[in-house]
């Protein structure tokens, strides 16, 4: 078990790393052709005019089609739409007073109270406004993420590509069922599901700037929605017909200083929901049916940008926006700290069953592992856990055949299963897939190169959570394309099922399928 | 028995007073020490000196050792210690549930209340009194000598320990009386980072929370200040204060009544902090007084007890490998799994009397609904011979008595007109005279006073909603374990029942649904009721989940009847 005792990572980034692997191994697909799914360790491609995942596997076949293309977006609205259609006319100033302060808050309302003819009135203004702008200050000093407006705050943190931007922000698949949740720019989310053309819009007043969606485990209903101001906790019902669940479905979760929320994850069990705001340095634990909270604060770093779960419900990542990120213990919500040198940690995932941590930093192009220590299976764990995460992955920035792969990333995820690696990069619009393996420590092996159709960049990826064949990874494009990529090993398959037969022992079985592919792969 | 159930019968045995006295007796004593801590931060802001740090803290360390201070602080503490002792009562056991407003009344003007009244009311000032006097300055005494012989009163000490009493009995009446509901925090963490995790939100919280009373005692004060003011006078033979006071004195009057709300708080929370923090139940029973995890959940006279049972029920399944072990063990001699019998078997008496009383508090509520439930509440043909036998001595739950032979011959007589007339009218005059006292209940109040409040049963159910919420979590994730774990099949037979009375509960709070006053969010009013129906329900639907989950290739071998089948059926579904 952890103690609480603080370990710091020192990485040595300046002396050169030996041999480690970079993005020269990937194959590229030849020109003209797009990947579109791997069998049995080979990438497949295919013209990308007749491109059709459904000429080498079936798996995916009766997967939802999504492609949500700028006509289907809801206009944002902003609140003032009807206001180009009436002339401005003068109107008493008490009256415009409340208009400004009814329409646009407090704060407007004072610089129209500037203006004023009435002496007393514009001098009060001021002098409130002066005392605001100090108090600002003082928490600009405490807090120096405010200063940014949220939205761009949220576009520099986000997991997702181009936040502000993309059409499609976030792609969520249930933990049991062929169900996804798309979040879109228009503050929308859409549920899709392989049983049924019926896809729910789930939209309201509240829901600004949707950042991250999280099925609840243990429920086939309900679904939490993180956005600017907080979180929203969905549950539709799967046999329902209402295209636009209202609001009374919805529990809303909000607390006045933890905002722009970032990240949410559920506990294995669905009992707790954990969220990490970008301006509050405190995670918060929430029972959602009671709307109570438990904070998880320590000192270091004025926001949390990411946090995740581990598969086996043990530990739980959480990265700051400064140079520590923590490693949680569930059972007791003991940390450990580790730190890096310099930026943040930009994205992590788990492997390896929880074991290890794989994350990138958003100022070095390289993946690192980290050991985590638990209640270790294996005894040689013992002397691989240490105190320094490996580098062991080089992600620099290179030209294979003529296409740009890698550079810092922007996104890392795992496949449930911790066998595959999906990165996205911030400058480069490729999506790299590896395979992970437990030898000598965790490796990456270079996979497949998925690239989209040109033009398309790659804003969110996530990996489908009950695919039995594989692995699925689902990839968001910029043009509001979600293209399934399957993964799938035959031979897997009968491994899966003898796995099964002995009574879900998986955790067990594991090393085993890692040490067929590692006979494989090398 | 395997070696991991004699680790466990090895653990120090406890009985519940030994349970209760110890998180008590720590409560207690961790309040009056606050106090003394509280003073000495006081002292050392009052005595703040930035240029002499070293005089600074020595004449706050000599004033707080100084025998005046402890001739102050020794009636505090012992006015503190008696009101935590009594408060201790409060949070720790049964707490009555009163079906009439007269009932309630009554309860609220016990003795017991009085007494805490009382507490409530002298601490506030004499904590003002005690805190102005050591800190010096213009208010340290009530009286000043004046120019001429005699003293003269000071009007800004006498209003703020004024503001003390005011505060401690606004302090009694709002928040002490309403508020004793002990909640378990989400996640728990250790008590010291509980501790520095919650000083800052409580601080600011009392900030906010005594603004009303000052203002209301400032509203008090200018209307009856000045008589109070020549009584208190008259009394002591005093001179009329010299000086008017400044505005700053209603500054102190808001910030003590920040600090009393303070010094209460703390109290309650560390009340909270110690009665919640779980306690590792030893599974086997050693002696007879000693308690054990599957007895205490159904420990009904010691709230604090079962709930902190049911707490370590889901935290063994959820953490603890060895300690689930010991349910899945069978005894040496004789091979009976006596410990995971006494577990379900308390459990399901829990589910049933709870399901019991839901279905009683419903169905009162709409007698009109006699729409034919029988076929929907009869899932009780699923039980084996072995296992009915098992739990003969429960009620059955799920099935219907008497409603379907009610109506098998029904004879009606159809009398001549004319005969009845004079039982016709003496029907009448007795409808008449009915529905004369009926009013007359209404009009004298009778029926405000001692009719029975609608939903006392629903709001008694609600408020234990933690129980069933931390057993269905256990419970469910010790069964889901019980696949790899369970060697002996232990888990299983029991399985069908289990499902049944999870399902049926289900059922039973579904039915809340149709209650009005919990089907919509209400500002305020009822709100711990409506998020706890949901809480509870979602905690049922969640464990169905999780066993339908894991055993979802074997659910169509287990003996469950249609009813259950149907009912489990969102739960596989593949959507």
């Amino acid at each position: 078990m952890i103690g609480n005792t603080a370990q710091t990572l020192i990485q040595i980034s300046t002396t050169p790393i030996k041999k480690m692997r970079n993005l020269q191994d990937f194959e590229v697909p030849n020109d003209g052709e797009i990947s579109v799914c791997e069998i049995n360790g080979r990438m497949q491609s295919m013209n990308l005019e007749y491109a059709n995942v459904n000429a080498f596997t079936t798996s995916v076949e009766k997967h939802p089609k999504i492609h949500i293309t700028r006509d289907l977006l809801h206009p944002v609205s902003s609140g003032d739409e009807g206001r180009a259609l009436f002339l401005p006319v003068d109107v008493p100033f008490l009256k415009q007073l409340t208009q400004v302060y009814y329409e646009q808050g407090f704060y407007e309302a004072l610089h129209i109270g500037v203006s004023s003819e009435h002496i007393v009135v514009s001098k009060g203004s001021r002098l409130l406004l002066n005392l605001l702008n100090y108090v600002r200050k003082v928490q600009v000093i405490f807090n120096p993420n405010i200063r940014y407006s949220s939205t761009s705050l949220i576009n520099n943190l986000s997991q997702t590509k181009n936040w502000q931007e993309n059409t499609i922000r976030c792609i969520a698949w249930h933990p049991y069922y062929t169900k996804v949740a798309v979040a879109t720019c228009d503050d929308s989310v859409r549920v899709y599901s392989s049983e049924t053309n019926f896809t729910p819009l789930l939209r309201c007043k509240q829901q600004k700037n949707v950042t991250c969606i999280a099925w609840r485990p243990m429920s086939n209903t309900e679904v939490a929605v993180a956005h600017e101001t907080g979180i929203i906790v969905w549950n539709i019902d799967p046999n329902s017909l209402v295209a636009r669940p209202s609001i009374s479905n919805t529990i809303i979760l909000h607390r006045i200083e933890h905002k722009a929320v970032m990240s949410i994850v559920w506990s294995p069990k669905g009992d707790l929901l954990v969220s990490a705001a970008a301006c509050d340095n405190t995670l918060l634990v929430w029972d959602v049916e009671m709307d109570r909270t438990s904070f998880l604060k320590r000192p270091g770093g004025n926001g949390n940008v990411l946090i995740k779960w581990s598969p086996n419900g043990e530990k739980l990542l959480s990265c700051t926006n400064g140079v520590v990120f923590r490693v949680w213990d569930c059972r007791n919500w003991e940390c450990e700290r580790w730190t890096v040198l310099s930026g943040r940690v930009q994205s992590g995932c788990w492997a390896d069953n929880g074991n290890s941590l794989l994350f990138a930093t958003n100022n070095d192009p390289v993946i690192y592992s980290v050991i985590v220590k638990s209640d270790l299976i294996f005894a040689k764990d013992v002397e691989n856990a240490s105190n320094k995460a490996a580098a062991i992955f080089d992600v620099a920035k290179v030209d294979i055949d003529g296409v740009m792969v890698g550079g810092l990333v922007q996104s890392m995820e795992s496949d449930p299963k911790g066998r595959q690696l999906a990165v996205i990069y911030q400058e480069t619009n490729c999506v790299t897939v590896f395979n992970v393996v437990r030898q000598a420590g965790l490796q990456l092996i270079p996979s497949s190169l998925v690239v989209g159709l040109p033009e398309e960049r790659p804003s969110s990826v996530s990996f489908q959570q009950n695919f039995e064949s594989g692995s699925c990874l689902t990839i968001g494009w910029s043009s509001g394309r979600v293209q399934y990529y399957p993964i799938i090993y035959t031979d897997l398959n009968h491994t899966q099922d003898n796995c099964q037969l002995s009574g879900n022992n998986s955790t067990f079985l594991n090393p085993i399928m890692h040490s067929t592919k590692v006979s494989r792969f090398l | 028995m395997n070696s991991n159930a004699d680790v466990f019968i090895a653990k120090p045995a406890f009985t519940y007073k030994d349970l209760l006295l110890r998180k008590l007796y720590y409560s207690v004593l961790c309040s009056v020490f606050s106090q003394l801590v509280l003073l000495l931060v006081y002292l050392l802001i009052t005595k703040f000196d930035l240029f002499h740090p070293i005089t600074w803290i020595k004449s706050t360390l000599v004033t707080f050792v100084s025998l005046t201070t402890w001739l102050y602080l020794v009636p505090l503490i012992v006015i503190i210690f008696a009101q935590s002792v009594i408060c201790a009562k409060d949070y720790a056991f049964k707490s009555t549930y009163c079906s009439t407003r007269f009932q309630k009344l009554i309860a609220v003007f016990s003795i017991h209340n009085f007494v805490l009244l009382i507490l409530h009311v002298v601490v506030g000032g004499l904590l003002v009194w005690m805190f102005l006097s050591l800190s010096g300055g213009p208010y340290q005494s009530i009286t000043t000598t004046c120019n001429k012989n005699g003293a003269c009163v000071v009007e800004g000490k006498f209003l703020l320990i004024l503001n003390g009493l005011f505060i401690g009995l606004y302090f009694f009446l709002k928040v002490y009386l309403t508020e004793k509901r002990i909640f378990f925090p989400v996640i728990h963490q250790g008590k010291l980072r509980q501790f520095k995790a919650s000083m800052f939100p409580l601080i600011k919280e009392c900030l906010v929370s005594a603004v009303a009373p000052s203002l209301y005692f400032m509203l008090f004060y200018f209307i009856w200040g000045s008589q109070l003011l020549n009584g208190f006078k008259k009394f002591f033979n005093l001179q009329p204060p010299q000086t008017n006071e400044g505005n700053s004195v209603y500054l102190y009057a808001w910030l003590f009544g920040a600090l009393y709300y303070f010094s209460m708080n703390l109290m309650r929370f560390f009340f909270n902090l110690f009665l919640t923090e779980p306690v590792e139940f030893p599974l086997v029973k050693q002696n007879d007084d000693s308690l054990t995890l599957q007895a205490s959940i159904n420990m009904n006279n010691f709230p604090i007890i079962q709930s902190l049972a049911c707490l370590d029920l889901k935290i063994l399944s959820q953490w603890f490998p060895e300690r689930r072990q010991v349910f899945f063990t069978l005894s040496q001699p004789g091979g009976h799994p006596h410990n995971w019998n006494g577990l379900v078997e308390n459990i399901l008496k829990l589910y049933a009397e709870y399901t019991e009383l839901l279905n009683k508090s419903t169905d009162t509520i709409q007698p009109e609904k006699s729409a034919p439930q029988s076929s929907m509440m009869s899932p009780a043909s699923c039980l084996s011979p072995m296992q009915s036998n098992r739990y003969r001595n429960f009620r059955n739950m799920s099935m219907t008595y008497g409603n379907d032979l009610v109506d098998i011959v029904d004879i009606s007589h159809q009398n001549l007109p004319g005969v009845n007339l004079p039982e016709t009218i003496f029907h009448v005059i007795q409808e008449k005279i009915i529905n004369f006292f009926n009013l007359l209940k209404v009009v004298l109040g009778i029926n405000f006073m001692f009719g029975e409040l609608p939903q006392a049963n629903i709001q008694k159910c609600l408020a234990n909603g933690h129980l069933i919420i931390q057993t269905s979590e256990g419970l469910s994730e010790l069964i889901c374990r019980s696949i790899i774990e369970d060697r002996f099949g232990i888990v299983q037979k029991d399985l069908p029942v289990v499902i049944t009375s999870l399902v049926e509960l289900k059922q039973s709070l579904e039915r809340l649904n149709k209650i009005p006053a919990l089907t919509r969010k209400m500002v305020g009013y009822d709100d711990f009721n409506y998020k706890m129906k949901g809480a509870v329900t979602a905690a049922v639907k969640r464990s169905l989940f999780n066993i339908c989950k894991h055993f979802e290739k074997y659910l169509h071998e287990f003996p469950l009847s249609k009813e259950v089948v149907l009912q489990l059926q969102p739960f596989v579904a593949k959507n």
